[in-house]
Parts: C-alpha cells; structure tokens; sequence
C-alpha cells in the first residue's frame, strides 16, 4: 500500500495514520506558538512603551483600527497569550505532536490503539482552535479576565466587556480541546500499556515513552476536573446559576442581576487542580526527550534509568496535591498554606534528583554537540534556573511577597519557555530526520540554537529584578506607580530582547526550508541511536514496522560494553514481513 | 565546538552573577522594608537566594565541565554506566535535607504572617473596602469599634498608626482584588463575600504604595492607593480632626 | 572548533512495498478495547470527582440547603437503572454463552430501561421547575440540575451505545464486543447514579 499513490486529501487529511496526525498537530500547534508569540511581542510593547502607537505587529494582532492598546486589548492580549501557549501550543506539541508521532515507534507498535479516535482527537482539537478565534470576534472581544479566568471577574458579564460572550466562546473552546485531549491521552495510554512490542519491558522504556505516558495520566486524571469546573462555569454564564458569585456583589455601583450564594475560591481550587499538573504534563515528557537526546549524543547510557522512572511517577503523584501553592495569598487560611508548602517542597526533589542524573549521564561520555544536544543542554541549564527560583515561591512567607509579581512569570516561563520549548527544539532536530528522511542543517540548528538561549536569557532574566522589585503581573502600565519608576531601562530590555527573540526564529525556518529543499537524505539510524524507532525507514511507511521485532535489551545500550560498535539497538530484526 | 561551549556557559555564568550583583545598586532589587515582618521575609528571601545561588554555580559548573571534557576529539568508547547507588542516595538525601532545612525555616514566619492565634486581640484598627477601581477605608473613631457615627472614611488613603500591630478587615464589593504594599511585604487577596483580616506592624512612619495585585479588570493597573503610616500622637490627631469634620459635616447636613 | 564528523547513515532504503499492518482495519483487539473502556472510565470517574467535590465544598459551606426531592421518584428511578444495568448483564451473559438472539433482546432492554430512566427524570424536572425549584433559585437546585444533567447526559449516551449495539448485534456477524463495552459502560453510569441518589435523595 505504501507503493500505491494517495491523493492528498487520503494521506495528509483523513489519514488515520498516528505519524501524519502528529504532523496535523505539530503544523496547528507551531502556528499557535507563531500566534502567542505575537501576543507576546504586543504585551511586551505595551509594557515598555506604554499606550503608543505600535509598529507592524499591531497592524497584526489589533487591526488598522486600533494600533494603540487599550485596557481591554491589553487585558485580552495577555489572556489569550496564556491560553494560546498553554492549551493550544504547548501541551499540543509535547502529547499531540510528539507524542502522537512517537509513542507507536518508541513500543514498537503499527499505530495507535485506536487511530481512528487518534484522527478524531486531532479534528476536535481544530474545532477548538476555530472556537478559540471566534472569541475575538464577539461583541466586548475576547475572553480578558486572565487565562486563569477567575470568577466572579470572568463570570459577571457587567465586571469585564470580556466577560460577556468572550468568556463563554473561552469556556467552550477549553472544554472542546478537553474532550480532544482526553482521547488524545487514552489514546497513549493504552498503546503504551498494551502494545508493546514482545520482550519490550516496562523497565526497557525509553524515558521519552515514560514522559509521555506519566503525562497522559495525569491529564487522564485532572483535565475532567477542570471541564466539570468550566461546565459549573459556563452554568453560572448561560443558565443564571451562581456557584462561583458569592452574594453581596455591587459591580459598577449596581446589584448585578445574577443568582448568588456561591464560592469564587470553589474555582480556583478546581480550576488550579488541572492547570497545575498542566505544568508537569508541559514537563515530564520534555524531560523524557531530553534524557534520550543526552545519552545518544553522549554515547552513553541514561544514569539511573530506574530513578529517573521513579521521578517522573513521584513527580506526577505530588503534582496532584500541589496545587494550592498558586493560592497563598488567596485566602486559603494557615494550615492549609502549610500543608501545600510542604507538598510543595518535596516536588522540588524529584527535579532536582533527574538534574543530578543528566549531569551524570554526560558526565565521562563522548559528547557529540549536535544541535539537538546543544538544545537538550540548554533545557537542563535553563530548567535548574526556573526550578532554583521556584524555591523562593515555594516558601510561603516569601511567596506572599512574590505573587502575583514578574517573578512568578520568569519562573514559568524559564521552565515553560526554557525548558520545554528548548526541549521541543532539541526533539525536533533529533527526530526531524525519521519524520521527513532529510536532516536539518547542523551549523543553521546551533546559530539558532546560540541566540535564542541567549535571547531568552536576555528576555527572561530580567523578569526576576523586576518582579523582585515588586512589579506586578497583568499590569498594563507599570508607571503608575512611583516604585516602578526606576524599572524602565530593565522593562525596554527585556521588550529588545523578545523582538530579537522572535525574529531569531526566522534562523528555523530558514533551516526548515532548506531541509526539505537541499537537506542530506538519511538512513534508518542517522544518529546511531539503540531505540526502536531507528529501526524503520526514514520516513516510516504507514504500518511503521518493515520487519518482526525481538527486543533483546533496554534503550540506553552505549558506550564500552555495548559490543562491536558503540551502541547496541534495542531490538533484532527478523524476518521482513510479507506484503 | 568545545571552546565555544565553554565561552558561552562562562558568559552566562559571568553574565547572570554580574547582573544580579549590580541590580540592588541599581532601585532593581526589594524595596526599602518598612514593617516589622519584613525583617524575617528578607531574611528567607536572602537565605533561600544563597541555596538557589549555590545550586545555580554549581550545576552550571558541573555542567560546563562534563561538556568541556566530553566534547573533546577521541576515539574511545565512554564507560556504559548505569548508575550509582550510593551516589545518587546522597544527593538525594543532601537535596531533601536542603529542602527540608528550607520548609522548617519558614514554618514561624508563616504562622507570624498568618496563624490566627497571632491575629492581635485589639481590635479592627480599618476596613479596607476594594471596588472597581479604587480603594476606600474606614478608620473607627474615638470608641474603637467599626459601623458607628464617628467612623472616618477616606479614599485612596488608609492611615495607621506607626509601631504597634495592626488588623485590617479586607472586604470587596465585587471583584477579587489583592492588598499589596510592597514595602510592608504583605499581601493578601480580597474575596468579595468574605472579611479577611490582615496583620502587621509598621516599624516607621512614612507614606508606602498600595498596589492592587490581582487582576481586577480593565482598570486593574491605575487601582494604586496609599498607605500613610504616622507615629501615635499624629494619628490621635489626625483622627480626632477628622471626627470633628464628619461631626459638623454630619450637623451641617442636619440644618 | 572541531566539528565531529555527523554519523548520518547513508544507507538510504526505500521501505518494502505493502508492509502495512493490516490488523487495524477490523479494529483493535478485544483486550485493548476493553482497557481501553476501564482508562476512560476512570478518567470519567475524575469528571464526576470534580462535580462532587464542588457539590460537597459548596454544601457544607451553606447555612441553607433545600432540596425538596421525592425520595419515592428517586428510588423508581434508582430502580430503573439498577435493571437497565442487570438487563446489561444478563446480555453479556448470555452472548458469552453464544445466544446472539437472547443477547440481543436484553440489550435492547437494557437500553430501553435507560431511556425510560431519561423520560421519568424529564418528568421529575418538569415538576421541580413548576414547584419553583430552579436552578437560579438556590445553590441546591443549580447543584441538582448541574450534577443529574451531566449524569443524564451520561446515561443517554449509554442508551444509544446499547441500542446501537442492539442493531448491530441483529445484523451482522459483530457487536458483541460493543454490547460488552456499553454494559459496562452502563454500570459504571449505574455506579455514579448510586452516589448521586445517596447524596442527592437520602441525605
């Protein structure tokens, strides 16, 4: 069937093919990390330039009409940079992309368990996206009460112009790429579990597998928590009930006319028990590439492959009972506080034991500084910064200073931005080869790689001086207040560095092009790696697997005592199979 | 390939620590302190700070060492290790003993901040009332007690008396806001249905921003206020002058 | 600066014509489809946790809480799933035995019962919201309406799973699986149900 010719439509649109779905994610999710990156890059104008007149990119996000912010633009702005990124960008590309990609290749599988569902999964995710933008277009605009959409401010339609339609069109998209997300991650599940190839181990996973299967647990788990708390909100939108508005409001000097008695802390409870194991499913399968890439490129085995494993599940385990932390200063009372600092410090050691293991796995190896490796380093630099700070915000008394302040956003953004997106960088030269046959350009991939981890830092660093300062998030003009004076100079910086940040990207997209129009074909195996999606063609046919597979060995076979060459592959091929 | 690794990693390291050296010199570091709590908070936030130091040089160094020595050019194969038990134990054991060290540091500063046996027996000293997008504040006038005639209202402006502890009553009339003053490092989000108190002591007198810190909608930036901060004497004063005000205001309304 | 030399595999092979696994297209084995059905399950079970956890914070934070609930129409209803349920079972049963006919026949039941559960609690709907028992009145009744809705939703679901199965069951040569998948999916629904009445009709 791979000899016949498909038209277009057959393979790149219906497919049910898990590696064309992945590539449908891949495609929507980078253009919505284009779309919040320039979301990004408007916030950031506004934020050095207060209320002037923005140059091209507002021609862009705002329209002819209105090149200059207002507080309901910026509000929107930086609600829907969060949403796109978290949602729509991030958490796609790890479990939509990658993880559609790659999980039946790393188990040895023909595809999903259930591809038709996996195919399904995608088209409800575009839905969502189409919903996501119809929230632009309503009267009052898009959603603008945070994409952490605290009631009663994102449920009283009278509170914010973006709580009326906006909102209700942010709660459907959310809860339709719930629905796509869950089957998305049953999908995962159950490949991992029961379609390993034979002799294909638990304790032969690679950790790339264990990544994503932790995450998909964990969304398995928590996202139905956040869809029943959107359901609850959108009741309290379209049916007039009131379990988010507590009773007493006066908004605008007038009685809302909406039912009361409710609980807006009742949200953020539910509300936060997802979206902050959402952070760990942005993480562990971050983490998962990272360990492969290290000991491919180091020519040696992951260290502490059983530890790792155990980090990853004891890192998904407490990051259900964390989630209080985001809510500190929210009134949670004392006893509480304590016992969410508490789960929150232990979470912290996990981290920190897989940081000390891939120091240990490159430590001694032979280094091979692909651009893929350079960027799977700078995940592990860049993690330990976002992890290291977020001791500070671990620590109650401090963080009741902290939050809500430009620390909490350096904070995830150095783990969100860099560490997962270096991560996906550094996945995406490592597996680019097995997706298209043809490899990106090695000395384009590490100038890339050089000035976006400078960029970053430039862009991000600065954010703990000025949240440490005490400027607030969400502010649309930090000039009002006379604290924040003197943080100008740092505030322009940081908004030079973004555009030179996004205009960096153009270096990958240059590579992209090049790739497909001169880039080296390649083998099976371009990196000599053991793992089993190295044992298809570049690029796999649909089926995957052209010959039986014995798995004789775990995935992290390098170095001295691998055999006659410097890895030993995780499976023997046997017979080719018949046609 | 290596040299240039190395270069980078030891501008990041030189970059990073020159930086944050420079940023207290520089306004971009916490605000002068101005109540007795800060005192402790600072002390965690410096001494949390030192660990994340630490850590930071040294994975970086560990890091930018095993690269340096990796990526050289040769021909042998690395040595298929894969693990060390006793190794990886004490690392374990030595970041859990960090952290724990960490947790119990705070414990008594968290119950300072927020224990409800610390509240001070005296009394609401103000209600602090948050609304789109100001502050509003009543102070109790001469009998001490909130809700009756001589209370004082002010906008924009809470004055408490410098030296001695005192409790606010947050309330919101409709959205959630958050009490920030960044020189008290206190903070504590205002739920509207709820009276949530909020202690602290100012060690000085002078005038400190409040800021809103929680997003509260279109006006949520321009929601500052003020917190004047006067020694015992001067708020007495400051009070009584204003309870003669409301009297003749109140007696002027009733001719 | 030294650049390695890349160890790109140049052998490049044209993947053998006509590999592709031809066991998906009758679907996936019955033992994953089963797992599969116990993940979703749990991962609806979470759904059910959040409403409930919701309903428990914001109930026991209320000084009043009325819920003016016939405990007669909640065990009718208790009783009409509980046999849509057994009637799922006793399908199963006997599929396994190999009587398609029989199987068939009492899935159909099982689907029917579950639709008749829908239709009486429309009815109980219908009567609370004249008696002014609405879901903007109280935090009771939104409560009510949130958690029996999403429940009822649930339910109707299962109905067209089983009847769907009922068809299919009568046509071809399959179904048994998908009759399976939706008694046990009916269960479950019969599971949530029993909390549901526990806290909504008994307390």
């Amino acid at each position: 069937m791979s000899s016949e010719r498909r038209g277009f439509l057959r393979t790149w649109v219906v497919s049910t093919d898990h590696k064309v779905v992945g590539i449908q994610y891949l495609v929507a999710s980078a253009a919505m990390l284009f779309f919040g990156g320039l979301l990004a890059l408007a916030i950031r104008w506004q934020l050095a330039w207060p209320w002037t007149e923005m140059p091209i990119v507002g021609g862009l996000v705002l329209g002819e009409s209105g090149r200059v912010l207002s507080p309901a633009g910026y509000t929107a702005l930086f609600t829907m940079h969060g949403t796109a990124m978290v949602f729509f960008a991030i958490i796609p590309l790890l479990t939509g992309a990658f993880g559609n990609y790659l999980v039946p290749l790393l188990v040895g599988a023909p595809d999903m368990a259930f591809p038709r569902l996996n195919a399904a999964s995608f088209w409800i995710f575009a839905a969502s996206i189409v919903l996501f933008f119809a929230g632009f277009g309503v009267e009052g605009g898009a959603a603008n009460s945070g994409w952490t959409a605290y009631p009663p401010l994102a449920t009283v339609p009278a509170a914010a112009p973006g709580s009326g339609a906006g909102q209700t069109w942010w709660l459907v998209a959310i809860t339709v790429l719930g629905v796509s997300t869950i089957l998305n991650a049953l999908n995962a599940v159950v490949t991992i579990v029961k379609m390993r190839a034979p002799g294909l181990t638990w304790m032969r996973l690679p950790l790339t597998a264990w990544g994503l299967l932790v995450a998909a647990a964990l969304q398995l788990s928590a996202l139905p928590v956040l869809t029943a708390a959107g359901l609850l909100q959108l009741a309290d939108r379209l049916l007039g009930t009131a379990f988010y508005t507590p009773a007493g409001l006066y908004v605008n000097a007038v009685q809302p006319d909406v039912a009361a008695g409710g609980s807006p802390l009742l949200w953020q409870h539910l509300f936060w028990f997802y979206s902050h194991p959402a952070v760990y499913v942005m993480v562990l399968p971050a983490m998962g590439f990272v360990s492969d890439i290290l000991s491919v490129n180091a020519r040696k085995p992951v260290f502490g492959y059983k530890p790792m494993v155990a980090a990853i599940g004891a890192i998904a385990g407490l990051g259900l009972l964390v989630w209080g932390h985001h809510m500190f200063t929210s009134g949670l009372g004392f006893e509480m506080g304590r016992a969410f600092m508490l789960s929150t410090m232990l979470i912290a050691l996990p981290s920190a034991v897989k940081t000390f293991n891939w120091i240990a796995t490159i430590w001694g190896g032979r280094i091979r500084l692909t651009a893929a490796m350079c960027f799977a380093l700078g995940f592990v630099a860049l993690f330990v910064i976002g992890g290291l700070s977020g001791l500070w915000l671990a620590a109650t008394p401090v963080d009741v200073y902290l939050h809500d302040t430009y620390l909490v956003v350096a904070h995830f953004h150095y783990i969100v931005f860099g560490g997962t997106v270096l991560a996906v960088f550094a996945a995406l030269h490592h597996w680019w080869p097995k997706i298209t046959g043809r490899a990106l350009s090695e000395t384009l991939g590490r100038w890339h790689f050089l000035g976006t981890f400078v960029a970053l830092n430039c862009v991000f660093l600065p954010m703990h001086q000025l949240g440490i300062a005490g400027m607030i998030r969400r502010t649309a003009d930090p000039s009002v207040y006379q604290l924040f004076d003197r943080l100008e100079p740092l505030n322009r910086f940081v908004t030079w560095s973004a555009f030179g940040l996004m205009g960096w990207q153009l270096l990958f997209v240059a590579n992209v092009v090049w790739s497909f129009l001169g880039g080296v074909r390649v083998g099976r195996n371009p990196w000599e790696a053991a793992s089993l999606e190295w044992e298809t063609p570049s690029p796999p046919a649909h089926g995957n697997f052209d010959s039986d597979l014995v798995i004789e060995r775990g995935p992290y076979e390098y170095g001295d005592a691998a055999g006659e060459r410097d890895f030993a592959p995780q499976a023997r091929r046997t017979a080719p199979r018949e046609a | 390939m290596r040299h240039c690794a190395l270069l980078l990693v030891l501008g990041l390291l030189c970059g990073v620590l020159a930086f944050f050296a420079l940023s207290p010199g520089r306004g971009w570091w916490l605000p002068d302190a101005a109540s007795t709590i800060a005192q402790p908070i600072d002390a965690l936030f410096d001494g949390i700070g030192l660990v994340i130091l630490l850590g930071f040089v040294l994975v970086m160094a560990l890091l930018a060492w095993a690269v340096w020595r990796g990526a050289r050019a040769r021909t042998d194969r690395a040595r298929s290790t894969h693990g060390h038990t006793g190794l990886e134990l004490t690392w374990t054991a030595g970041v859990g003993a960090i952290l724990v060290g960490i947790a119990l540091a705070q414990l008594p500063t968290w119950a300072r901040l927020r224990d409800p046996a610390e509240m001070p027996a005296s009394g609401v000293t103000a209600r602090v009332i948050a609304h789109q997008w100001a502050w509003r504040f009543e102070h109790p006038g001469a009998d001490g007690v909130l809700g009756t005639a001589d209370d004082v209202e002010t906008a924009s402006e809470l004055v408490l008396p410098a030296g001695e502890s005192v409790l606010l009553e947050l309330r919101s009339r409709d959205v959630i806001h958050s009490f920030f003053v960044p020189e008290l490092r206190v903070k504590q989000d205002v739920v509207p249905g709820r009276a949530i108190p909020l202690w602290f002591t100012m060690a000085r007198a002078g005038e400190f921003e409040l800021v809103c810190a929680e997003l509260c909608g279109l006006g949520h930036y321009v929601m500052a206020g003020r917190v004047r901060a006067l020694p015992r004497a001067d708020y007495d004063a400051w009070l009584a002058a204003r309870i003669i005000d409301a009297r003749s205001r109140g007696a002027e309304d009733a001719r | 600066m030294r650049a390695f030399p890349l160890p790109y595999d140049h052998a490049v092979d044209a993947p053998r014509a006509g590999h592709v696994a031809r066991a998906w297209d009758s679907g996936p084995p019955v033992e994953t489809a089963r797992f599969g059905t116990w993940v979703f399950l749990g991962s609806e079970a979470f759904f059910f946790g959040g409403l409930l956890a919701a309903y428990v914070v914001l109930r026991s934070a209320s000084r009043a809480w009325e819920e003016p609930l016939a405990l007669g129409l909640g065990l009718a209803l208790t009783a009409l799933l509980v046999a849509s349920s057994l009637a799922a079972s006793a399908a199963v049963r006997a599929l396994r035995r190999g009587e398609r006919a029989r199987g068939a026949q009492r899935v159909l039941w099982a689907g029917l019962l579950a639709g008749l559960f829908l239709g009486l609690q429309a009815w109980e709907w219908c009567q609370l919201l004249q008696a002014g028992f609405t879901p903007q009145a109280s935090l009771a009744g939104a409560s009510f309406y949130v958690l029996t809705g999403a429940h009822g939703l649930h339910v109707l679901g299962g109905a067209l799973w089983l009847l769907g199965s009922a068809c299919a069951l009568r046509r071809a040569g399959s179904g048994s699986l998908h009759a399976e998948l939706a008694a046990l999916y009916q269960h479950f629904v019969d599971l949530v149900w029993l909390v549901l009445f526990a806290i909504l009709y008994l307390s």
